[in-house]
């Protein structure tokens, strides 16, 4: 087929309009780049294929990160959510996330609405087959209408697409995902530019139609009331909230589930790809854990003009029929229709060590890859790869150098260099035991970690950077109060104190010794203080956190710094690590597949060992040693 | 100053490879018999540390010549009479900031230095640490570091098993059970936060945690026990032999080396000044230290005999305190037993040739592991001795121990540092703070351990989450 050449070469073609392109899309936008942002269906951009639900344990950080840096996931949720819920409220601030039941008609539509409004941003519905590639860079991208879209950077953020490949039971049929085409060449065509690709599965539940459910059989679960915001530029959320509902399967279910395992395409082998561990599917549970009488189901309304629910904890891709009876033993579900089957998914990937952490890829400069393609699941993860994949996109078109986060900075630090160290070989999900410095890394001060450069690289709007100057301000200046005012004799709060159960006050301490007292909280102190109402509840508890746990938080800080020096060990680009002297053969393959860019980094590859670590020392040396004499 | 004085705050330094911001202790002789012992210090702050510890003058002393020095522990106590040296940067072994003491070729007095060293912040050098800084700062040519890289190639081609052992080592096969008790708790903390949301994580009340953060804690603590005996296995034991003149020390000491060693008389206070002999038993190098009779002496010379008697009791590993059995035991006895009640020892009640004449009733000071009754000169009960001192500085409850016990201060440190976390930990449940700063000093504390057995991934508590409950909705 020849090729016709689109009139208009852009800054930055972005593939796909789920969470990663819609971000990497905005990202570039914003940041000047005339982008086109290509999608197979543009009814579902931004479509949640999965669950109806934004944040969650570790995720709502992320989102809170994208926010910070200024992305739009949280925007987007804060006007489109019907359930806000704090979790883990009670382990501590810094594993405290954010979770919301989104309407997800109305998320996709106000995330639509966002792209067309930005300037200079394009929408096409097209299909993409392969990446234009031309001596190592990439050039564009063509498509399946013979149309070559020229671009001097390409990212690809294309999800569950790749020779998606759909099951429900036996029956299996290529789709994208349920409803939609799947992109059948676009896989090869990256295979034949050197990438090695492999093969990932995930799942989803059944959708329910909620008129065939008895409610008054199951429990309602309420969000927090008044809900809180994702997004630093939010102070409240307007729309009216509505409950989930718990119910729980029962020992005639999981009968139900294995008597249909026989025709499970997971159990009859004809899945191939590797599903994530944490999202299992309810066949999975019931054989892994056959001694387990029940497993909790959420049920959660996927917005409010629908009557479709999606039952959280039961995806599964058993036939057709076993998903109905094992639906309809569960209490409420008794009489329940299904509207959509649950389905697994099996799609490609691109193993990530191919990736830089700036997200381009190694083999073909300006080529970014985010999301799904990099062996991640969930909606979250995306967007923060989406993000930095735009950011850097853009940055490489304007010359600049690409903008990395450790993992002492952001979750999305934490992410991109365990997926380019350590690869993928299940669907990455993030959780906050994976964050070594998890302490720093909280949900409320992502503002105070990332704003800085969400402005610097032209991100975060005046408005929202000034909001985070007053903050940052307010901050300093309260935490040095808290220094430095000391509590008198007879002083309102030396009173307060006593009243409220603590022991008595030593005159003379300081407010900052006061608040290291477990009973003693930042709005106490606060409210007994005129000269201290000048600042807004979120400084107030921000600097009490950073006073009450000034010796963990301090200690991560030492620690982080400490590792700094071997992330500044860099290896030159030609590094040899293939005649590295010594080495064993297994080290050696892995240090070649991921050629680390720092000692930090190679550290952090799994089986490299610290011998091997110092033999690269040495050879690091000998390089400079070489360098020297010869310069 | 000119260029390469020492000087007490350490400048900031460039050029290629500089150090890495630590400054490193060890000795660098090996341990145990020997005139000298080196002790090096390396880093930014070796000269701040080594000024302090000898008390040297930084304006008179010049790079690289040595300089007599009383080395001094922390409360300003003295360790030993030494020589000290200073190598700047970049002239030195390392490329960095070099100080060695040269001391007196005592493990003990080595291992106080290098401790007193560590309080005023240093670190203990991991192996091979000094020529690992070595060749990143440039300072080893190509011939040299390749001679490493064999060395270390030789490890990681070799056999698997051989491989592991040579990766982990005794030690962290020792310590792996420990550490492996101390990631199963990490893994119920984590799980409890990372997947509250699911029904089926059990949460460990804050009694449970306490329970198992103490049980963790006393583990540790056996751990660091066994150092003491574990060193020995590596730098030997000392055992000092004590009483008042004339109760047969020096025979003992004789029937023990099985040799003559100490001038034996009839006359009191013969053996002015120690004398030692060493002997190999139950696996433990012992040095066997006669010293000079515990009694007030008006001749200078033996008065200071006495003076180092009581040091030397004061830091033996265990004490033979000595009475004549055949005669009751007078006021001296009692007078000399005083500097030993507290310390570990043995009463033994010689001369059983003869007709006994006391049962050691009164000699019971805490310390005490046992009475003996024996005749240096016949030989009679001197199995019995042996086997006691054996069982002493060797319990066989640390047969496990025995494989790979702590021998290094380097492995002192890191299961210190896990026990300061868990103490933390301890406080933290006490202080009722939420859960994730609890896991956080147990994360801490598994990665103390983990510098002896290996790195902790957070794969690891994860695998041991996904494979322990029932995760995901």
């Amino acid at each position: 087929m020849s090729v016709v050449e689109y009139p208009k070469e852009y800054d930055v073609v972005v593939v796909g309009g789920g969470h990663a392109g819609c971000e990497a899309a905005l990202a570039a936008a914003r940041m000047g780049c005339s982008t086109l942002l290509l999608t197979i269906n543009a009814d579902a951009i931004g479509l949640m294929s999965c669950n109806p639900a934004i944040g969650g344990l570790a995720k709502g950080h992320l989102v809170r990160e994208v926010d910070a840096l200024g992305g739009e996931m949280a925007k987007t949720i804060d006007a489109t959510g019907i359930q806000f819920r704090q979790l883990n409220t009670s382990k501590g601030p810094a594993v405290r996330s954010s979770r919301a039941q989104a309407d997800k008609q109305l998320y996709r539509l106000r995330m639509k609405q966002v792209l067309e409004s930005t300037y200079g941003l394009d929408v096409k519905q097209v299909m993409v087959d392969a990446v234009f590639a031309e001596g190592g860079r990439a050039k564009g991208v063509d498509t399946n209408l013979g149309i070559r879209y020229r671009g001097k950077t390409v990212v690809l953020c294309t999800g569950t697409f790749l020779k998606g490949l759909v099951h429900i039971g036996l029956v299996n049929f290529p789709a994208g995902r349920a409803g939609d085409f799947p992109a059948m060449k676009l896989s090869d065509s990256l295979r034949e530019l050197g990438f090695s690709v492999g093969r990932l599965k995930t799942g989803t539940t059944p959708r329910l139609d909620g008129k065939t459910i008895d409610f008054s059989r199951t429990t309602p679960q309420w969000g927090d009331d008044p809900p809180l915001p994702f997004s630093f530029g939010n102070k409240e959320i307007r729309r009216p909230q509505v409950p989930c509902y718990v119910t729980y399967t029962n020992e005639r279910t999981h009968e139900a589930i294995r008597s249909g395992l026989s025709r499970s395409p997971l159990y009859s082998g004809v899945i191939q790809g590797i599903g994530p561990r944490y999202c299992p599917s309810i066949e999975d549970k019931v054989v892994r854990f056959a001694d387990k009488e029940r497993h909790h189901v959420f049920l959660e309304p996927e917005g409010l003009e629908t009557a479709e629910y999606y039952p959280n904890g039961v995806s599964t891709s058993l036939p057709y029929d076993i998903q109905l009876k094992m639906l309809r033993t569960i209490p409420g579900l008794e009489e329940v229709e299904i509207v959509r089957p649950g389905y697994a998914i099996e799609y490609d990937f691109v193993d990530p060590v191919q990736l830089s952490p700036s997200l381009e890829t190694k083999a073909i400069r300006n080529l970014f890859h985010a999301g799904q393609i990099n062996g991640t699941s969930g909606y979250e993860e995306a967007a923060a790869q989406g993000m930095v994949a735009g950011i850097n996109a853009a940055r490489r078109v304007s010359g600049e150098d690409p903008v990395v986060f450790t993992r002492s900075e952001a979750y999305i630090g934490v992410l991109i260099d365990d997926l380019v160290t350590k690869g993928a070989t299940e669907p990455y999900r993030m959780f906050t035991s994976r964050a070594e410095y998890r302490l720093l890394l909280r949900e409320d001060n992502a503002d105070l970690r990332l704003s800085e450069r969400g402005y610097r690289v032209g991100l975060l709007p005046e408005a929202r950077y000034e909001q985070f100057r007053a903050k940052q301000e307010g901050l300093s200046s309260l935490l040095a109060v808290l220094e430095t005012s000391r509590v008198s004799a007879g002083h309102p709060l030396a009173r307060a104190v006593l009243a409220a159960g603590g022991a008595p006050v030593r005159p003379g301490i300081s407010y900052a010794e006061l608040l290291r007292r477990p009973e003693v909280t930042g709005a106490l102190i606060v409210s007994h203080d005129p000269d201290l109402a000048r600042f807004s509840p979120e400084v107030v508890s921000q600097a009490e956190l950073i006073v009450k746990f000034d010796g963990y938080l301090r200690r991560q800080e030492d620690e982080a710094k400490k590792l700094k020096k071997y992330e500044d060990l860099k290896f030159p680009s030609d590094f040899p690590f293939e005649s590295v002297y010594g080495l064993s053969t297994e080290v050696r393959d892995k240090l070649v597949r991921v050629r680390p860019l720092s000692i930090g980094q190679a550290q952090r590859i799994p089986g490299v060992t610290p011998a091997a670590v110092a033999l690269l020392l040495v050879a690091l040396t000998k390089g400079r040693a070489v360098t020297q004499t010869g310069g | 100053m000119d260029e390469g004085r020492p000087r007490a705050r350490a400048e900031e330094r460039g050029g290629p490879g500089k150090g890495d911001g630590t400054t490193i202790v060890a000795p660098i002789t090996p341990a145990g018999a020997g005139a000298v012992s080196l002790l090096r210090l390396s880093g930014p702050e070796a000269f701040p540390i080594a000024l302090r510890m000898t008390g040297v003058d930084s304006s008179r002393v010049s790079p690289r010549t040595l300089s007599r020095c009383t080395v001094r522990g922390g409360k300003g106590e003295e360790i030993d009479s030494a020589l000290v040296v200073f190598f700047p940067a970049p002239s030195s072994f390392t490329g960095e900031d070099v100080a060695e003491i040269h001391l007196h070729g005592n493990p003990v007095l080595v291992e106080r230095a290098a401790a007193a060293a560590c309080d005023l912040g240093a670190s203990p050098a991991a192996p091979g640490e000094f020529s690992r800084r070595a060749f990143q700062n440039g300072k080893m040519d190509l011939t040299q570091a390749e001679a490493l890289a064999d060395l270390i190639a030789a490890r990681t081609t070799g056999a698997a098993r051989a491989a592991l052992r040579q990766l982990k080592g005794g030690i962290g096969e020792a310590i792996s059970p420990l550490r492996g008790q101390v990631v199963s708790l990490l893994t119920l903390l984590e799980a409890s936060i990372d997947f509250s949301e699911d029904e089926d994580v059990p949460l460990l009340s804050s009694e449970q945690t306490l329970e198992r953060v103490s049980e963790l804690r006393a583990q540790v603590g056996r751990c660091l026990a066994s150092y003491a005996r574990g060193h020995r296995y590596r730098d030997g034991a000392t055992v000092a032999i004590a009483g008042v003149a004339n109760v047969g020390k020096s025979r003992i000491l004789n029937r023990i080396l099985g040799e003559e060693r100490a001038i034996v008389t009839e006359v009191p206070g013969t053996t002015r000044d120690y004398l030692s002999g060493e002997v190999s038993l139950a696996g433990i190098p012992l040095r066997l230290v006669d010293t000079a009779g515990l009694r007030d002496a008006l001749d200078p010379v033996e008065r200071e005999g006495v003076r180092r008697s009581r040091e030397i009791i004061a830091s033996a590993d265990l004490t033979l305190f000595v009475l004549d059995g055949s005669r009751p035991a007078h006021g001296g006895d009692l007078e000399a037993y005083r500097e030993v009640a507290d310390r570990p020892h043995l009463v033994l009640l010689n001369k059983r040739d003869l007709p006994a004449a006391e049962e050691g009733g009164r000699f019971r000071g805490p310390g005490r592991n046992g009475t003996i009754p024996l005749s240096a000169a016949t030989g009679e009960g001197v199995g019995g001795l042996l086997r006691a001192i054996a069982r002493d500085l060797a319990p066989e409850e640390d047969a496990i121990m025995a494989e790979a016990p702590l021998t290094r201060l380097r492995h002192v440190e890191a299961v210190r540092k896990a026990d300061v976390a868990l103490e933390r930990a301890q406080e933290a449940v006490g202080n009722a703070l939420s859960l994730e700063f609890i896991a956080s000093d147990v994360r801490d504390a598994a990665q103390a351990l983990a510098e002896l057995t290996g790195e902790i991934a957070p794969e690891e508590v994860l695998d041991a989450i996904f494979s322990a409950f029932c995760i995901g909705k």
